[in-house]
Parts: C-alpha cells; sequence; structure tokens
C-alpha cells in the first residue's frame, strides 16, 4: 500500500506510542465502571450499513473527519466501516460492545420497515438504540423524466398502467414509492434492484419507468442539468430545505390533496449507538456530535459537497424516531397487504 | 466554461509538484494493492480517503483514478507468475500467462502485458474522446435485456473455454452460479444459502473465492509437486533482454492489439457490466480469430488481448461513471463517492460545470497506465525471479499472504475459512481435470444475469429479448458462439485411443466422488430453493436443477460399464483449456532465440511435445510416497490453518502455520525455516497491522 506522508506519520508516531499504550491497555478500566467524565482513548468504529459511495457514507464520512480533528483527543481516530446489506450492518451496530467504541449511522424508516417486514433477518430493536443525533432529514419526492407527457401530479394520478422503477425492496425508497402508489391510488408497477440513485434515473431516461420517488437531496444535479423534473414533495413543509430553490414551485402533498401522504417516509439519517450505553459515554459522544455538525468546517463541506444538512439533538431525533415507528406499524403492513 | 478549455485548466493544475506526488502515490497504491491478492483496487482506495480530506479536490481526485488505472496492470503480474489474478478481471490473463511463466519466460509475458496494458489504455481514451458526443444515446441504449443477454453471452464461454471437458466445465460453472445465489437475492428480498451465519448474509465476495481458488491452489500444487514455477530451466536467463522482447512483441501485433481494446472499450462504456467479462469475452475473440493459436499452451496474444481489453474497459467506463454517475466498477463507486466528498459531483453536470475534471481524469488514466507500466517493465526481472523460488518457500508464503490479504477486506474470520475451503475445493477439482476457470465466471456474471434477467421480465415481459434490435444481436451471437463450438467439438477428430485414455480418467473414483457430492449438493439446493419467494426462487431452481441433471449424468455414465461404453465421450478427458496451461511438463524452451509463436515449425514440435514427453521419472514408488506425504502434511496443515484462526485467531496461527509448512511440507531446515517465518510474519505484520490498520482479533477460544 502506499504510504501517504499522513501514514509515515501515523506509523512513526505508532512506533513512538506503543509503550503507554500498552500501559493504556493494562488500567484500561470499564466506561460502565464509573459516573465521572468519559474520554475515548482508543480509535471509534462507525459502521455504515451500505457501500462506500452513497450517501450515507458521505455523510458520516464528512461528520467522522471533522470530528476526529477538531472534537476528539489527539490521536483518536474514527474509523468508517462499511459493511453492507443493510440488515447485517444494522445487526451489527446494535450488537456491538456498549463501550462508546462502536457507533454507527442508522436509516430511517428502513431500519423500523426491514424490522417490521423481516422479523427474522432484523435481528435488533429500532427502539432501543442509544440515539446520539442526527444529521440530516430527506423528504421524498415524485419525479419523472424531463420529456414525460406527464405534466403535473393530477396527469400522473389520471394515467393508466404506469411503471415505476426504483432499488431494492424494504428500502426507505421503495416504501416511499409503495406509500405513494397507494395514497394517490396509482395504476402503477414497480420494478425493483437498481443499484443505486444513478441506475434510477438513467433506467427513467431510458424509458424503462414512468416515474420514481427518491430522496430530495440526492438527485440534485439531475435536476439541474434538466433531465428529471420534480412533481410532488412527499415530505411536510419544515422538512423542506431552504436551499432548494427548485422545490419551491413543487406541489407538496398538502397542497396536492393528500395530506396522511406528507411526511409519512421522510428518511433520517440518524448516529446511534449500541443500546444501554452507559450515560457518561453517551452524553460525550452526543456532544461531540453536535459540536462537530455545528462546527464551521462541516458546514463548509456540507454546502461544498452539495449535501444538505438538518442537524437534530439526541431528544429531537428520540421523538422523530418514536414518531416513525408509530406510523411504519401502521403503514408497512398496509402496504405488504397490498 | 466550454469543454476544449478545460483540457487548458486539467493541463495548469497537473502542471505541479505536489500533483505529481499525489499521482505517483495514487499509481503506487494501485500498484501495491494489485499485486497484493486478496487486497482488490477498492479497498486501496478507500483506505486513502481520509488522508485525502485537506487535499485541494483536483489533487485528490487525481490520486484516486491514479490509483484505479494503475492496478489492472499489476493484477496481471501475480496471475502470469503464480498464476493468482490480483482480482477477477485479471483471471483471463492466468490461460497463457502462467504457461509463459512456467516455461520460464515471466518477464517476456509481463512486457506483454504492460505494453498491451498501457496501449489498451491509450487506445480506450481515444475512443471515448471521439465518441464523447454520443455518451448519452450510446449509454441509454442499453437496458436490462441487453445486460442480461451480455451476461449470458459471458456464460457461454463457459462451453468454449472447457472445450475437452465440456461436461466438467459447465458443472463448475453451475457450482460458480449456485455460489453467487448465496447472500441477498438481488430482487424478491430473500436471503438464500446463509444456513444462520451472519457472515454469509453479503453474499461470497470474488476475491475470497480467487484467493482459494487460485493462490492456494496453486501453492498447494506447487510446494506438492515440489517445483519452482520455471521448471526443468536452470539457465533460462530472465533479463531485460525478455521483458523487451515482450514489449517489441505487442508492437508486431497491431490489429489484434487494435481489435481487443475497441472491444474493451466498448463494454466498458456500457455500465453495470464489469471488466472480468470484458477480458473473458476478449481473450476468447482472440482465441477464436488468430491463426495458429497455441492458447492455453502460452500464447503471449492471449496475455496481449485480455490485458489490452482490461485497461481498455477503464477508460471505457470513464464515461458513464463521470458523465452519468453510474459506477463501472466497485472501483469506480469509491471513486465517485471520493469526489462528493470533495464537493465534486458526477453527472450530467460534470462535464459542463468542471470539464476540467473530466480532462484531469482523463489524463491522469493514461498516465497512470504509462507509469505503472514502466514500473512493471523496470521491476519485470527482479519480479520474474520469483518463478526461480523454491517451492518450499514460496508456496507457504503465497498461502499466509493470501489468507492474510482475504482477511484485510473486511477483518471476517469468516473470510479466511471461505479461502481455504475453497483452496481444498480448487485442489480437488484440478486433480481429477475439472476446470476452475468457469466457477468464477459463473460467480462473477451469475447476479448481473439474474438481477437483469428479472427486471427485464417485470418490466416487459419475456420477449422482449426478441424484438429489441441491441439484445436480438447478443441472442444471435450468444446462439452462433454455442453452435460453433458443438460443431467445431464434433469435427474434432479424436483417436480412438486418447479417447478411452480420457473416458479412463474421467471415470477414477475421485472423480465420481467429487461430482457426486456436487450433485448431492446440488440436490440439497434445489429441496431448499423450494421455500423461497417467487423471483428469488426462478434462477436457483433452474441452475440447481441443471446441476443435478449434469452431474447424475457424469456418475451414472462413469459408474455403468454399458453407458461407459456407449457414452463414454461425452465425459471423456480431453485437453481443455487449463489442463493444457498445466500441461508443457518437460516442455524446455531454448533459452536463446526467442519461441515465436510464429514460428509454425517450433509451435508444432511443441504441440506434439505437450501430447507425449512426461517427465523424467527417478524412482516411481519413492516419489509417489513422497508427494502422498506432503500432499496429506499440506491438507492437514490448511486444516490446522482454518481451525487455528478460528480458535485462536490469525496473528498466531500465521507464524505458526507458515512454520509447519516450511519445515513439515516444504521440508526446510529449521534454520531457514525458522528465519523466513520471522522475517515473513514482520512484513506481513507491518504492511498490515501498521499500515493497513487491520485489526489483529483474537478467536473464539483465545479473546485479546
Amino acid at each position: 500500500m502506499s504510504r501517504t506522508p499522513a501514514t509515515k506519520r501515523r506509523a512513526a508516531a505508532a512506533l513512538v506510542l506503543v509503550a503507554p499504550l500498552a500501559l493504556a491497555a493494562c488500567s484500561e478500566d470499564s466506561a460502565a465502571g464509573d459516573d465521572g467524565p468519559w474520554e475515548p482513548d482508543r480509535d471509534i468504529e462507525w459502521i455504515v450499513p451500505y457501500s462506500a459511495g452513497g450517501g450515507f457514507d458521505t455523510y458520516s464520512r464528512g461528520i467522522a473527519e471533522v470530528m476526529q480533528g477538531n472534537h476528539l483527543p489527539d490521536g483518536v481516530n474514527i474509523v468508517v466501516r462499511n459493511t453492507p446489506p443493510l440488515p447485517q450492518g444494522i445487526s451489527s451496530m446494535f450488537n456491538a460492545d456498549a463501550d462508546g467504541y462502536t457507533i454507527g449511522i442508522l436509516p430511517m424508516p428502513a431500519a423500523i420497515a426491514q424490522q417490521i417486514q423481516e422479523p427474522d433477518l432484523a435481528q435488533w430493536e429500532t427502539s432501543e438504540f442509544t440515539v446520539l443525533g442526527q444529521v440530516d432529514e430527506n423528504g421524498y419526492v415524485v419525479y419523472v423524466p424531463a420529456d414525460s407527457e406527464y405534466e403535473t401530479i393530477e396527469d400522473l394520478i389520471a394515467a393508466d398502467d404506469i411503471r415505476a422503477i426504483t432499488v431494492e425492496q424494504g428500502s426507505s425508497s421503495a416504501l416511499a414509492g409503495l406509500a405513494t402508489i397507494q395514497a394517490l391510488d396509482l395504476d402503477a408497477e414497480v420494478t425493483y434492484g437498481a443499484e443505486g440513485s444513478a441506475e434510477v434515473v438513467t433506467a427513467a431516461l431510458r424509458g424503462d419507468a414512468d416515474f420514481f420517488v427518491y430522496g430530495s437531496t440526492d438527485l440534485v444535479g439531475f435536476v439541474e442539468s434538466g433531465d428529471i423534473r420534480p412533481l410532488l414533495y412527499l415530505g411536510t413543509e419544515d422538512q423542506l430545505p431552504e436551499s432548494f430553490d427548485w422545490l419551491d414551485d413543487v406541489p407538496t402533498a398538502e397542497e396536492a390533496g393528500f395530506p396522511d401522504l406528507a411526511g409519512a417516509v421522510t428518511e433520517l439519517r440518524v448516529i446511534v449507538a449500541p443500546p444501554d450505553l452507559p450515560e457518561p459515554v453517551a452524553e460525550y459522544l452526543r456532544g461531540a456530535l453536535a459540536d462537530a455538525m455545528a462546527d464551521e468546517e462541516f458546514i463548509a463541506w456540507a454546502e461544498e459537497a452539495g449535501r444538505p444538512i438538518v442537524p437534530r439533538t439526541a431528544e429531537e431525533t428520540e421523538a422523530a424516531i418514536a414518531d416513525q415507528i408509530t406510523q411504519m406499524e401502521e403503514l408497512v403492513p398496509q402496504l405488504s397487504g397490498s | 466554461m466550454d469543454f476544449g478549455s478545460g483540457l487548458v485548466d486539467a493541463l495548469q493544475s497537473m502542471m505541479s509538484w505536489s500533483f505529481l506526488l499525489w499521482f505517483l502515490l495514487g499509481v503506487a497504491n494501485g500498484t501495491i494493492s494489485g499485486l497484493l491478492p486478496g487486497l482488490s483496487g477498492s479497498v486501496g482506495i478507500a483506505l486513502m480517503i481520509p488522508f485525502t480530506f485537506d487535499m485541494e479536490a483536483t489533487q485528490a481526485i487525481g490520486l484516486f483514478v491514479a490509483a484505479l488505472a494503475g492496478q489492472n496492470f499489476a493484477g496481471s503480474i501475480t496471475a502470469i507468475l503464480i498464476n493468482t489474478p490480483g482480482s477477477s478481471v485479471n483471471a483471463a490473463t492466468t490461460y497463457d500467462g502462467y504457461p509463459l511463466a512456467r516455461q520460464g519466460r515471466g518477464g517476456f509475458a509481463i512486457g506483454v502485458s504492460a505494453m498491451a496494458s498501457f496501449l489498451g489504455s491509450l487506445i480506450g481514451i481515444l475512443i471515448i474522446l471521439a465518441l464523447f458526443p454520443l455518451t448519452r444515446e450510446i449509454i441509454l441504449s442499453f437496458s436490462f435485456p441487453e445486460f442480461t443477454m451480455l451476461g449470458v453471452l459471458g456464460l457461454t464461454i463457459i462451453a468454449v473455454a472447457s472445450r475437452g471437458a465440456m461436461i466438467k466445465g459447465l458443472i463448475a460453472g453451475f457450482v460458480g452460479l449456485l455460489v453467487s445465489f448465496v447472500g441477498f437475492a438481488p430482487i424478491g428480498g430473500d436471503v438464500r444459502y446463509v444456513f444462520g451465519m451472519n457472515e454469509l448474509y453479503d453474499g461470497i465476495g470474488a476475491v475470497i473465492v480467487l484467493v482459494g481458488l487460485f493462490a492456494i491452489t496453486e501453492a498447494l500444487n506447487l510446494v506438492v509437486q515440489n517445483e519452482t514455477v520455471a521448471r526443468g530451466i536452470g539457465k533460462v536467463h530472465l533479463g531485460r533482454a525478455q521483458v523487451m522482447e515482450g514489449v517489441r512483441y505487442v508492437l508486431t501485433k497491431p490489429f489484434l492489439l487494435l481489435r481487443s481494446s475497441v472491444l474493451g472499450t466498448g463494454i466498458g462504456l456500457i455500465p453495470a457490466v464489469g471488466g472480468t467479462l470484458a477480458s473473458f469475452l476478449v481473450y476468447f475473440q482472440a482465441a477464436k480469430t488468430v491463426k495458429n493459436p497455441r492458447f492455453g499452451q502460452g500464447d503471449p496474444r492471449g496475455v496481449l488481448a485480455a490485458e489490452a481489453a482490461n485497461d481498455a474497459k477503464d477508460a471505457g467506463s470513464t464515461l458513464p461513471s463521470l458523465a452519468l454517475g453510474i459506477p463501472g466498477s466497485a472501483d469506480w463507486a469509491i471513486v465517485l463517492g471520493a469526489m462528493v466528498m470533495h464537493g465534486i459531483t458526477p453527472g450530467p453536470n460534470l462535464v459542463r460545470d468542471n470539464p476540467e475534471i473530466v480532462w484531469m481524469s482523463i489524463l491522469v488514466i493514461v498516465g497512470a497506465a504509462f507509469v505503472a507500466s514502466s514500473f512493471g517493465l523496470i521491476f519485470a526481472p527482479w519480479l520474474a525471479r520469483i518463478t526461480q523460488v523454491r517451492s518450499s518457500l514460496l508456496a507457504p508464503i503465497i498461502i499466509v499472504l493470501a489468507v492474510t490479504g482475504a482477511y484485510a477486506l473486511d477483518t471476517r474470520t469468516a473470510d479466511i475459512l471461505l479461502a481455504i475451503a475453497f483452496g481444498l475445493l480448487g485442489y480437488a477439482m484440478r486433480s481429477v481435470g475439472m476446470p476452475i476457470i468457469p466457477l468464477v465466471l459463473g460467480l462473477v456474471l451469475g447476479p448481473m444475469v439474474e438481477r437483469s434477467y428479472l427486471q427485464t421480465v417485470e418490466t416487459f415481459g419475456y420477449g422482449v429479448f426478441f424484438t429489441r434490435p441491441l439484445s436480438l444481436v447478443l441472442v444471435i451471437l450468444t446462439v452462433a458462439v454455442i453452435t460453433f463450438e458443438i460443431v467445431s467439438n464434433r469435427r474434432a477428430k479424436v483417436s480412438k485411443e486418447v479417447k478411452e485414455q480420457g473416458v479412463r480418467t474421467a471415470s477414477r473414483p475421485a472423480a465420481v466422488a467429487l461430482i457426486g457430492g456436487i450433485g448431492v449438493v446440488a440436490a440439497g439446493a434445489l429441496v431448499l430453493a423450494m421455500d423461497f419467494r417467487d423471483q428469488s426462487r426462478t434462477f436457483p431452481v433452474i441452475a440447481a436443477t441443471i446441476l443435478l441433471a449434469l452431474s447424475l449424468v457424469y456418475v451414472l455414465i462413469a459408474v455403468v460399464p454399458t453407458l461407459r461404453s456407449r457414452f463414454g465421450g461425452i465425459i471423456a478427458d480431453g485437453h481443455n483449456m487449463e489442463q493444457m496451461m498445466h500441461a508443457p511438463d518437460g516442455v524446455v524452451v531454448p533459452p536463446d532465440g526467442p519461441a515465436g509463436p510464429d514460428d509454425d515449425g517450433r509451435e508444432r514440435q511443441l504441440a506434439t511435445m505437450v501430447e507425449t514427453v512426461t517427465e523424467p521419472v527417478r524412482d516411481p514408488e519413492a516419489e509417489k510416497r513422497d508427494h502422498a506425504a506432503r500432499m496429506r502434511n499440506s491438507l492437514i496443515l490448511l486444516v490446522v490453518f482454518a481451525l487455528g484462526t478460528w480458535a485462536i485467531g490469525l496473528g498466531i496461527t500465521v507464524p505458526i502455520v507458515l512454520f509447519l509448512l516450511m519445515r513439515y511440507v516444504g521440508r526446510e531446515t529449521w534454520r531457514m525455516s525458522v528465519i523466513v517465518t520471522v522475517v515473513t510474519s514482520a512484513v506481513l505484520y507491518f504492511l498490515f497491522v501498521s499500515v493497513l490498520r487491520m485489526p489483529l482479533e483474537g478467536g473464539s477460544l483465545l479473546m485479546f
């Protein structure tokens, strides 16, 4: 492997640090033992249940970088680990030791939907995660290719025998698509199995699908280039990111007369730790995360990367997750039944 | 900013010492991760991401693209020298590269590969520049039916690749398909064949299977046979002259080079179709279109075609990756992610907003191919010496290096156990003359064919394969390949004696046992598949049924005398591509004077020698006992390796097994074994633990 100067420095540092580290290892005490303030003294593993390169991965690496640079003790790094597929990734987040050295990014409502739909696979209890905070929420949008004959959402509702394309079953986007089809009573079939947003868009551009439901933050480039058009915004008013002028003229689900659909499925990117994380550890990590998300360096990065951020505190996030769990417990059985 | 002026900007930002430094580091990263079996380029790239946050975007992207473009060639070096492709895209190179190495012409093969890689990349880039205005149309004209048919065409190569042992090749291919079903179904939502094991949910990685089937199998073979890679050739000069001869050789085959590069670029252009398909399709295109082919026996044109296609494919996949944001490969997926992190969004706006990034990527791809190939040419004479290292030292090192690489990928103990299991499977397959490359093809192409087939049927219905023009062309091509194969197989005259000999070897108890075992697995897979949901069931049922039928036919013909005498020809062993790879025992290429493959006389002479010359036998009984002992010890040690890793972890098991392999299989002296163990362990520790930060975990019984 090539050794960048940073690795060289690190390797050298590692040699110098061997002795004190060995001593530290001997005296390492369990965080749960005392109630005093806690600080990490080794690398923290950050689990991403998707492969590298996607939205969750990008956010994770963005935060991890700022957090380890400015908000963790020197020498403590965050190691991002991609562990797809989703159920396995979430399971490993849930079942890791609750010692503060394993955290991860949890996709909501996919986590709770999987738990309801595939109880055998979902070796976790969504409500039991220790919530550390939220970095973004992503309202869904109904899109059509630019040259589509459907100009408004009413056209789509009136159309017969149309087709949607989406990613794998059980993902948040697929759920949002199903919820939309059901709420608008569309005469639509779904093709599953696209690998990522770009494949969804190209399938629609080829004419293999008439419409698709995808996150508002994922396809900004294709909207701006004029390849696809948004028809309906499925989030609530306060989930609408201010920077998205292209969504200004798009009707929301509420305006279009489907208040139940508004915010029914909104993707939350939540940072969690395993259940029963000792309070001092949780407090420390929540603080470091909040500081990192408020850090100007991170805000500048997000802007440059075209990744909107909607940070929320652990408390707010917990409430939002509880809401989604209630919603999904009602919605998912209906969708699977349809 | 228009597209042309982006070139000027790109050149300006590239004309700095720091850019050059990052570029070279990227190439070095790609080269090293390509050289290490088990570590694929995408892992190398992912590892660099954290170090680039503070870098300027153009430099960071230069670094990533350089790593991506630099790795292909490096993977061919191990494919040639130790029959272990760096990743599945280099698997086709083993067909001819390794036989060349065995004939003492490893340096020559590396020269061919280096030059073909560089020129393939250059031609690919020129093509995509010419096609740039048409990018969109080309990319959008391929949909699910075309993806399916491209995959099917790739799978029919199995039949071609296993000519001479057709039924065994097909069985191997279907085993590969079955392995590809493990884990999440691409569509349908089922989890298949995981037996409650978490580690299997994401499927069995191609890299793990490659490490097992190639690295471990080959190392076992070398140490059991007690040979160096380049055998019986004491005085061959492995110097630079040989390497340069390879370089010049490529220039004497301009049309093959052009053809292979064009095809490779074309396959790269199609999103979602991988490089493995490119190198195999082009390899067999070459095998079918050149004069006097000696493919599988060290024909340098095989290396040329596969490697040119391989690098041209990377050039081709730049377009879908940058212009639409569809990753052309796993490596591109990581690079695209890294771009986003640096504030550059691949996709339709990139060409408009950041043409300099597109230009820079293009220039870096060619530049990296050039630099990587030059590295290769400079170091080839030394690298080729590997083929003269005695197997008692080389093989144990290959085994532990490959296993550690497999572990480093995801740091999962299960991967080590899988790699070892596939090593044993590969060894069993090889010893009964069953080709292993079809298994790789089935494994790599299976998911693509299954996913796009189900998407096709869901979106368009069944008839669409014949109604879309492009898809129809691919259907016709597939049928043509199969027909051609059947007809030419029938025409091939096989003497009665050879056929009887083939039937005899094909019905050995070991072969019948292995294939019977595969049949039992197929039956089990079929029963389990009944519980899957509709869409997840289609492919497993088809594949398991065919596999079961093939195994039954084979076993019945082999064990029932009347059937054997009537239909023996169906199962008879012939000289399939892979057997040829290992056949030229005793074939000695004269050390001076290149073995010009155009020199017809010598070619034929060689070909006959392959069939008639047997190794000089000293004391057959003693040698046999010696072989048996080596084989027994090495198999025991592999099982110990697997158990040890499970029980006490990799960190302790590696040195122990390495030492035992050298001492009790390789029969090295105590001193030598200890020295090599200590040095190798230290190097591995430094590389994987210190540099790559691989966590060393204990096992189930010993935690630390």
